[in-house]
């Protein structure tokens, strides 16, 4: 679950970064028109970047866009370039791209406005739903974790309860009796991230290794394997670790009342 | 060394157990607390090592106060009190030094004092021969043995048993009792609960008589007084 959770993250924001506003211009626009244009473009809320984009630029944009055959197919056009100039806009919050783009839409002197349409956006909010639904889901299974451990601990507890009685009579301490179930805690909160770190290590690279690192589209790349399996088995222990701690801590707690 | 000052203890079922009580031990004295059952014997046991909290008055326990002693300062406390049960409380998986050698370690006591205090005590309560056997192979008696070594190997001031002879024969109940008493003559107070009339007569001590949460009777000669059942 970390995994695609911490791999959504990546390409949300991949995606996010890739969202830009693209607005082609009438072609027979004049230059104080366009420079209007763009001043009205810049007052409108959430436009992070506004960049001009010339006939000629456009042109050398298409151009390259084809490779190899691009010069051949459409370098006749210099010339007379049919293509009108453009402006490229970068919007500050995903989120606001429609309504930007139906504010530039209705200027005068616009011919187009491309922002990759609800797709893209439909994509944005899919990802954010998976990754908050993943957050959920950890925050989710952790508790269960918890909850699991703490039985586990009640059970050795109630299992030795003679043995705490006679202790809490002679006089021990209530950290000499709470340690020994603390450790026995975080062993089995350890023992038990063992099992996903196994997984994660052979399973993530396998499917690293075989996808190239791609997942579905070049759009959106997985993480390299290596730290990031490091990374994530360390903090899958420290949770593991630290669930038992907590765990056991409030089992022995319980029976240490006076 | 023990003292209870209009003592009353009810508990939240709303049973009223102690009335009033006030009582005063001194140091060195070995003391039966006698009376039927239900009337506050068990719960004036727990006040002594702060089991329970007295609802209002005062207990002083080897000079401390014990409404004001600190939940997690409860074990440090329990330090100065040994307490016997009828039942004797050993561990079944653990040999006869070691349940003993038990009361030392949970308190921190070095390996090598641990040993030297160990044998020491074995051979007062006259079982030095048993320290590897484990309890289920000892009889009552021996296991009762076992049970007040361990509550006097950290030396308490104060000893509390509670029906220490209500499993045992008359024959192995008084050897128990000369123990205490021997217990009582190097210097620990001595309080033992019991229903056991052949001992408060046979073996003469100061006498308290609690019924209906209140003492009724306090007889430093010593001897069985009689109740009325309620």
């Amino acid at each position: 679950m970390g995994i695609i959770a911490v791999n959504v993250e990546d390409m949300t924001y991949h995606v996010e970064d890739s969202l830009k506003i693209y607005v082609k211009l009438e072609r027979d626009v004049s230059d104080e028109d366009i420079v209007s244009i763009q001043s009205e473009i810049e007052k409108i809320n959430h436009v992070a970047s506004v960049t001009f984009s010339t006939k000629d630029q456009e042109l050398d944009r298409l151009i390259a866009g084809y490779g190899e055959e691009g010069s051949e197919l459409f370098e006749s056009y210099r010339e007379d370039n049919p293509l009108g100039s453009a402006f490229i806009i970068e919007a500050a919050n995903p989120n606001e791209m429609e309504s930007i783009s139906s504010q530039i839409e209705s200027l005068v002197g616009v011919h187009d406005v491309n922002y990759g349409g609800r797709t893209t956006s439909d994509l944005v909010e899919g990802l954010e739903t998976v990754r908050n639904g993943g957050a959920i889901f950890i925050a989710g299974l952790t508790i269960l974790a918890l909850f699991m451990i703490m039985n586990t601990i009640k059970i050795t507890i109630t299992s030795r309860e003679t043995e705490i009685s006679i202790m809490r009579m002679v006089g021990a301490s209530n950290w000499f009796i709470r340690i020994p179930f603390m450790l026995e805690g975080v062993i089995i909160g350890f023992i038990g991230a063992i099992v996903p770190v196994v997984v994660l290590y052979y399973g993530y690279q396998t499917i690293y290794v075989n996808s190239q690192g791609i997942f579905f589209s070049a759009l959106f790349t997985l993480r390299p394997p290596l730290p990031f399996i490091y990374q994530l088995s360390a903090i899958l222990a420290g949770l593991g670790s630290g669930v038992g701690l907590i765990g056991s801590y409030l089992s022995v707690r319980r029976f240490l009342k006076f | 060394m023990i003292k209870l000052i209009g003592v009353t203890k009810v508990y939240k079922t709303g049973v009223k157990a102690l009335s009033e009580m006030n009582l005063t031990i001194d140091e060195g004295e070995f003391v039966y607390v006698i009376g039927p059952t239900g009337a506050g014997k068990s719960t004036f046991i727990k006040l002594l090592y702060r089991e329970e909290k007295p609802t209002s008055g005062k207990v002083i326990v080897a000079n401390r106060d014990i409404s004001k002693i600190k939940n997690r300062k409860v074990p440090y406390f329990r330090r100065n009190i040994g307490v016997v049960f009828q039942n004797y409380r050993l561990l079944p998986k653990k040999t006869v030094f070691e349940n003993i050698a038990f009361a030392l370690e949970v308190i921190d006591t070095p390996r090598k004092e641990i040993r030297r205090k160990v044998l020491s005590t074995l051979e007062l309560v006259g079982l030095e021969d048993k320290a590897n056997a484990f309890p289920h192979q000892l009889s009552g008696g021996q296991q009762q043995r076992v049970a007040i070594a361990r509550a006097i190997v950290n030396r308490p001031k104060v000893l509390i048993a509670d029906e220490p002879t209500g499993n045992l024969d008359p024959e192995t109940s008084k050897g128990i009792i000369e123990l205490l008493d021997e217990v009582n003559r190097l210097g620990t107070t001595v309080l033992v609960v019991t229903h056991d009339r052949d001992i408060v007569q046979s073996y003469r001590k100061r006498t308290i008589l609690i019924e209906n949460g209140c003492v009724t009777s306090d007889t430093s000669a010593g001897g069985y007084v009689s109740w009325h059942e309620s």
